[in-house]
């Protein structure tokens, strides 16, 4: 058991660094002031959801590394699930701005997306948020189950 | 005696040489922009004509030889030429005899890279030539070509006087290329009065350090940009789709969303 546990904090500190260092890129660049991309990875520049969901992102990666020691505990375990909340917000504000994007076919088109436009607009690049979603899930399936196994 | 004699052809060697060197300066001024950075990294296709039965390929940096350096209007009359081409050829290779160039801009590096490619400038062999006339924004048509009238004519120059026709002689057809006025730095061609020909006063050594500075990156953006970017009417290429990168995504949200809901709904069952 307390050598499951200890995977389970080394995994989630691990998700904890990288939320931070995903959070304060996202600030960084917003600070400079424009979006940069690195192939698939793209973080944003403008001030809202860079700087602003720099923040959130960051405050995620805080919440997992604290809550990382002891997840069995409570409170700990409140504070990782509160870091994956975090992270869902950002990603599902995302993930709900690609859909609504997909559907309407443009400035000048049609009213609707052609099949190409509609795939094209879930193309990468994606934020860190979205990279970061199946993870913040798995660990809320892990605290879950923890909680209803005691 | 003797003595007098030689102090006076030392002299008379002294104005000589100052008086070339300051001649060859003010060419240099004139024509180019000395202490100039080098050229930036730049890929830009030739342009291809057939000359008779020749095809041939002319390159920017054929045309700035020919000039003497790379320079902003050669780089934007190059450019400009480029787009007319492929305005009113398409695919197709235009023959030299058929193209006619119409340049509001008197400047000796527009003219002379016009003049390189329709096969009209001194010194060229061609088996074909083209047409190239300057006919300024007021309709007179320039025939004094010389670099001092070019110079006196282009005083005055601004972002109305980099406009170009490209036309096709055979059926005439033509492309009017305008330059955007973007391309320009803020106060560019009042900075250029003044350094140039001291309008309305003559320029300081910060103004004219602005206006090295402001040439270079002039010069940059017509060597790197795209069309779109440089010129008006040119409409900005649509990005292609990732179809089969956003199809993956897509996929992987509604399995996602789907095994989500199901284990919430086999849980509570």
């Amino acid at each position: 058991m307390a050598e499951k546990n200890n995977f389970a904090m080394i995994c989630i500190a691990i998700l904890g660094l990288v939320t931070v260092a995903f959070g304060l890129a996202d600030i960084l660049v917003s600070a400079v002031g424009d979006g940069t991309g690195l192939s698939i990875l793209e973080i944003p520049g403008d001030m809202f959801r860079g700087g602003w969901g720099g923040f959130i992102v960051l405050f995620a990666g805080l919440f997992y590394l604290s809550g990382c020691k002891n997840v069995a505990e409570v409170h700990n375990a409140s504070k990782v699930a509160m870091g994956s909340v975090l992270i869902w917000i950002m990603a599902g504000t995302d993930i709900f701005a690609m859909i609504t994007e997909s559907i309407p076919g443009g400035e000048d088109g049609p009213w609707f997306n052609s099949l190409s436009g509609f795939l094209g607009t879930y193309a990468p690049p994606y934020a860190p948020a979205i990279f970061l979603l199946p993870f913040s899930l798995v660990v809320v399936y892990y605290i879950l189950k923890q909680e209803r196994t005691k | 005696m003797k003595d007098t004699k030689s102090r006076m052809n030392f002299r008379v060697a002294t104005l000589v040489i100052m008086s070339i060197l300051a001649l060859s300066l003010t060419i240099a001024v004139d024509a180019h922009m000395p202490g100039a950075k080098p050229l930036p990294d730049f890929e830009l296709t030739p342009i291809v004509i057939n000359d008779g039965e020749t095809k041939m390929e002319i390159t920017i940096e054929e045309v700035g030889k020919y000039h003497g350096d790379i320079c902003v209007c050669g780089c934007c009359a190059f450019r400009a030429t480029q787009l007319g081409i492929s305005q009113i050829w398409e695919d197709e290779v235009p023959a030299r005899d058929d193209i006619k160039i119409i340049s509001r801009l008197p400047t000796p590096g527009s003219k002379d890279c016009f003049q390189y490619i329709t096969g009209t400038g001194h010194g060229l062999e061609t088996n074909t030539k083209g047409e190239y006339k300057m006919i300024l924004s007021d309709g007179t048509v320039v025939t004094n070509m010389t670099k001092k009238n070019l110079k006196k004519l282009s005083k005055h120059a601004s972002i109305d006087y980099f406009r170009f026709d490209v036309c096709r002689i055979s059926t005439g057809e033509c492309f009017e290329v305008t330059v955007k006025e973007q391309v320009f730095t803020d106060g560019y061609f009042e900075l250029r009065k003044k350094v140039k020909f001291g309008i309305p006063e003559n320029a300081t050594s910060e103004e004219k350090a602005l206006f090295k500075s402001d040439w270079e990156t002039i010069r940059e953006r017509f060597l790197t940009s795209p069309d779109w970017q440089l010129f008006d009417g040119v409409e900005e290429p649509e990005e292609e789709n990732d179809v089969s990168g956003g199809a993956i995504f897509f996929s992987i949200l509604v399995i996602g969303s789907f095994l989500l809901v199901s284990l919430v709904y086999r849980k509570r069952s």
